[in-house]
């Protein structure tokens, strides 16, 4: 038989609906978010995986100086893997035909679908809208860029000064996230392009040619961490046939270390743990929030309770009467959230991973993780938390539930108080007889917190380093070379103002923060204007760029061990200083000492450093150029992809912080009722009550915003650089000081309208409360 | 005694119900009575005689439907909110059946929550000694039995020296040598510091310690008794 106590738990619902309410509106938002999201990651991550597949992704590339003749590519397809040409051309694309660059688009052959299907060829494409060209002055292009740069089917963009009709927008497999080099920090999608037109229309364009080559294994490494072991041992082997054969290697990407290739796939999977463990959080602190309502109604009903054990009703009958509620409340939010969650929110993220990623088309799949983590879990945790606090407030005998007499302190006396006024003291007694409550209004409001710290850290951080990067930017115009000297065997000279000529290499680091980071080494002439940096340098004596010292941490006098990027050179430096560059991670020493290191003749240089752009020199001996531009177009990007949702971001945290704290104030408030009522009875205006339990509230209110600001500070700053560690190159975490008030302010604005409701609650507590006789 | 003196207090006409249609029940049917400026009042009457509203309603926190209380000639109905908080402030003193003491204030804190309302309370330290409360004064009421949570809530109704002390059935919850020991306690705090006390009860012993008896029933005066011949708690036995 049921028991006749179920009848009560819809009066029990609607007795507490304002608190349910808000429980059950935050939960739905939770679950519906972290369902949608990862409902829409699974279905991602499988179109992603299916493609793989289908599309036949590459395993990786590599980009050669000169074509390949048969023998080099026989002698590489020796190592276990096929080699299939994939060459590119790349140009300026000027898609508002305004005869401006709008950016660079690469483009490649269209790819054969029967020939992807057979394995013939490599890297298919998935056309999102339109179709692939079939005629020349016809290309299909990047759906992202597109969509950033408002092109449509049907549109025409300008390459090399010819107009081509974009018949489609696609995704390429190879190009998850429009990364212009496999190892670049973050994609740009805004500025950068990836296009196909048909293989007559390529031969026929005119421009410098990119010999990239992609390879598929033989036989595949079974996981990563075999694939990092095949893939550092392959690179050796091609170096040296490529040497043998007069030819140079340019780029090496295996797949797992091509940002165009893992990004997204990593990004995806990342958003999961993080998105659960803060929602198992706020699920926790919802779970306290219920798990106090619940104590102080067993508090308010100690009679009935105790006339209940008395008559014969079990510990474990009333346990799980009242903790009803609560299961019930996150059963219906469960089922809201996931409908939700499968619907509306599963589109909000798709958007915002399309507005990312060039993702291709996808199809909504049953996610049982979604499901454990969405539903099962927060049951899990709300009825866990409430069957272990409500059972241990039952464990009490019934007698002393009959008695009101529900202390479980061994205490004789009260804690003594320091001697400030009386209005103090009761207002610390009110904070502690309600430190329960005021430790979970703590983890929540710094949990809103932390999170709203990263909505206006990461905006900050962007706009600071497109600030500082454009300011330590050595010159307007970087040129690396393909060598010093013209096809006459002239060395090559400009007159471009400010120009200059300096050394580049690059290495990776073998250091024991991190190893195989990519670090920059620059040699600069005697008397440089764009490095202001002593000549007078040891061999072994180097300058760091600030971003590298701060990423790995380093001190004048910190030995630095790098080696060499396809090799096993190995090089020993010494850290003299830091040169402000917050651009990349690089290292800087006299160009003659370069020359020495690695092996140049005396004299050797590759690249210029203008202050403007060089006309004078072919563009055929030109390897790479890079201006302000470049260097904040990840900035940019990263603005683009992430920016906007921050604002919405920050307001959900507001939103979620003002629920919170309504909800806790209220629980407080109805705790305290009795004594409310009472001291309204005793002839306290209303004004002094609020004083005493509003100001209580207020005073946690207020510490716990400014404690969490500055633990959020400090965990934001440690979790950036444990996330910054992952990826080439280093960006501190940057908060403009005028929002950390602002970040209070808005948190104190939220508090200010719950104080508003607490003070008309307490109003309207009634002052017979405190003459019934408690029950 | 004059008829100012007598009017200290006035009850006149007072009527109150509750509920509405046919559940609507009027408990107060038209009381009228007086007290005098330091009189010990005693309202006797069985459940449901509507003492506890009568209490109420001249403590300023429940309103009668209809006739009036007036303190030293000023008119409870007269006074809005704020004007009865003040009222309650500066003339009243509350002792109720159960206590109510603050669960997370100790002795001392809980009876200055009384002294805060005062101009001029009285010393709370001798107040404490007086109570028998000295060495209790920093337990939480949950920490004391009945009997010192009772002279807890006198301490807080007493400390600020109020003209009115309302006591509803202060002994009801407590054995009978304990009852004697608050009543005892009521008695001296009366004759000490001249409060006027109105003590609701049922214990009809209880009448021969008071100056002044009404006796309810059915919510009307049945009998308004001065009592010539009144003797100390310690003589009385129920």
């Amino acid at each position: 038989m049921m028991s006749p106590l179920t009848k009560r738990l819809p009066r029990l619902l609607k007795d507490g609906w304002a608190k349910y309410i808000v429980v059950f509106m935050v939960m739905v938002l939770l679950i519906g978010i972290v369902s949608g999201m990862l409902v829409a990651n699974k279905s991602m991550i499988h179109a992603l995986e299916e493609n793989k597949e289908e599309l036949n992704q590459e395993d990786g590339h590599l980009e050669l100086a000169y074509e390949a003749s048969d023998e080099l590519v026989e002698a590489m397809e020796q190592y276990g893997i096929r080699i299939y040409y994939q060459p590119y051309m790349q140009f300026d694309e000027d898609n508002d035909l305004d005869g401006e660059a709008d950016g660079e688009v690469r483009v490649y052959i269209v790819s054969d679908t029967d020939k992807i299907a057979s394995g013939e060829e490599v890297n298919g494409i998935d056309v999102i809208k339109g179709e692939l060209p079939d005629d020349e002055a016809e290309i299909a292009i990047d759906r992202m860029h597109a969509d950033n740069a408002g092109i449509k089917v049907g549109d025409e963009i300008s390459l090399n000064d010819k107009l081509y009709k974009v018949t489609g927008l696609i995704a390429r497999v190879d190009y998850s996230t429009l990364h212009k080099k496999a190892t670049d920090f973050m994609f740009d999608a805004l500025t950068f392009d990836v296009a196909v037109v048909t293989e007559e229309e390529f031969n026929s364009i005119e421009g410098k040619l990119y010999y990239q080559y992609a390879w598929k294994y033989n036989d595949p490494p079974q996981d990563e961490k075999e694939e990092i072991k095949v893939s550092e041992k392959l690179m050796g082997n091609l170096v040296t046939e490529i040497e043998r054969y007069d030819n140079q290697l340019l780029d090496y990407a295996p797949s797992y270390a091509n940002g165009a290739v893992q990004f997204a796939y990593d990004d995806l999977t990342g958003d999961l743990t993080m998105t659960t463990v803060i929602m198992i959080i706020f699920e926790v602190v919802l779970a306290f929030i219920m798990a106090i309502t619940t104590s102080n109604t067993i508090t308010r009903e100690s009679a009935v309770i105790g006339t209940l054990r008395a008559s014969g009703y079990t510990r474990m009958e009333l346990t799980i009467h009242y903790i009803s509620v609560p299961v019930m409340v996150t059963l219906l939010a469960a089922l809201v959230g996931n409908i939700l969650g499968y619907t509306c929110f599963k589109d909000v993220i798709v958007g915002m991973y399309y507005n990312s990623y060039s993702m291709p088309n996808y199809d909504t799949i049953w996610n049982a993780r979604a499901f454990i983590e969405s539903t099962v879990i927060p049951l899990v945790v709300m009825f866990a938390i409430n069957i272990i606090i409500v059972g241990r407030k039952l464990r009490l005998s019934p007698l002393k539930f009959l008695r009101h007499d529900l202390s479980t302190s061994k205490r004789k006396k009260a804690r003594r108080l320091p001697r400030w006024s009386f209005i103090n003291r009761f207002r610390l007694r009110i904070l502690l007889s309600n430190a329960v409550d005021f430790i979970v209004l703590f983890a929540g409001l710094f949990l809103c917190m932390f999170l709203m710290f990263f909505t206006f850290a990461l905006p900050g951080t962007i706009d600071h380093y497109k600030d500082t990067v454009v300011d330590d930017m050595f010159a307007g115009y970087q040129y690396v070379l393909k060598s010093p000297v013209d096809a006459n065997g002239q060395i090559l000279e400009t007159s471009a103002s400010g120009a200059e000529r300096y050394a580049a290499a690059n290495l990776v680091t073998d250091m024991k923060y991190k190893k195989g980071e990519s670090i920059a080494v620059y040699g600069y002439e005697e008397g440089s204007s764009h490095f202001d940096l002593p000549y007078d340098l040891e061999k072994d004596e180097v300058y760091v760029s600030s971003a590298f010292a701060d990423k790995f941490k380093l001190k004048t006098g910190d030995s630095i061990r790098l080696k060499g990027e396809f090799d096993d050179s190995t090089y020993e430096f010494t850290m003299k200083g830091v040169f402000e560059y917050c651009g990349s991670c690089s290292i800087y020493m006299p160009i003659d000492n370069f020359n020495i290191i690695f092996g140049n003749e005396e004299g050797y240089f590759n690249g210029f450093l203008t202050d403007e752009p060089i006309e004078d020199i072919d563009e055929i001996y030109i390897m790479s150029s890079i201006d302000k531009e470049d260097l904040v177009s990840i900035a940019n990007q990263l603005d683009h992809s992430i920016g906007g949702y921050m604002r919405y971001f920050s307001f959900a945290c507001v939103a979620i912080s003002l629920l919170l704290m309504f909800l806790i104030t209220k629980i407080i408030i109805e705790k305290n009722a009795v004594s409310i009522s009472l001291v309204k009875v005793l002839g306290y205006l209303p004004g002094e009550v609020a004083s005493l339990y509003i100001m209580a509230s207020s005073i946690v209110a207020l510490f716990s915003m400014i404690i969490s600001l500055f633990l959020s500070k400090a965990l934001a700053g440690i979790l950036f650089d444990i996330f910054l560690k992952e990826y080439d190159g280093y960006f501190p975490m940057y908060v403009q000081e005028s929002k950390y008030p602002l970040i209070l302010l808005l948190n104190i604005a939220a508090y200010a309208l719950v104080a508003i409701i607490d003070y008309s609650r307490i109003k309207k507590i009634p002052m017979t409360d405190a003459l019934k006789n408690v029950e | 005694m004059s008829d100012d003196i007598k009017k200290f207090l006035e009850i006149s006409n007072i009527k109150k119900g509750f509920g509405q249609g046919d559940s609507r029940q009027e408990v107060l049917r038209g009381m009228n009575f007086e007290v005098a400026k330091g009189e010990f009042c005693v309202l006797l009457g069985p459940s449901g005689s509507g003492k506890s509203t009568l209490l109420n309603i001249i403590g300023g926190i429940d309103k009668a439907d209809s006739g009036y209380i007036a303190i030293n000639g000023d008119k409870l109905e007269d006074m809005n909110d704020k004007a009865l908080t003040l009222y309650r402030r500066k003339h009243l003193g509350y002792v109720f059946q159960l206590y109510n003491l603050i669960p997370n204030l100790n002795v001392k804190e809980n009876i200055e929550v009384g002294s805060y309302l005062s101009d001029s309370p009285l010393d709370i330290d001798e107040l404490l000694n007086t109570l028998g409360l000295w060495d209790h004064r920093y337990k939480l009421p949950n920490q004391l039995s009945g009997g010192q949570q009772q002279r807890t809530s006198i301490g807080r109704a007493i400390i600020k020296n109020p003209d009115i002390l309302l006591c509803d059935e202060p002994t009801g919850a407590l054995d009978y040598n304990t009852s004697k020991e608050i009543l005892k306690l009521i008695e001296d705090v009366n004759q000490k510091y001249g409060n006027t006390i109105i003590m609701v009860t049922h214990n009809t012993e209880l009448q021969h310690m008071a100056d002044h008896t009404i006796k309810l029933r059915d919510g009307l005066v049945r009998k308004n008794i001065v009592n010539e011949n009144k003797v100390s708690v310690d003589q009385l036995e129920w």
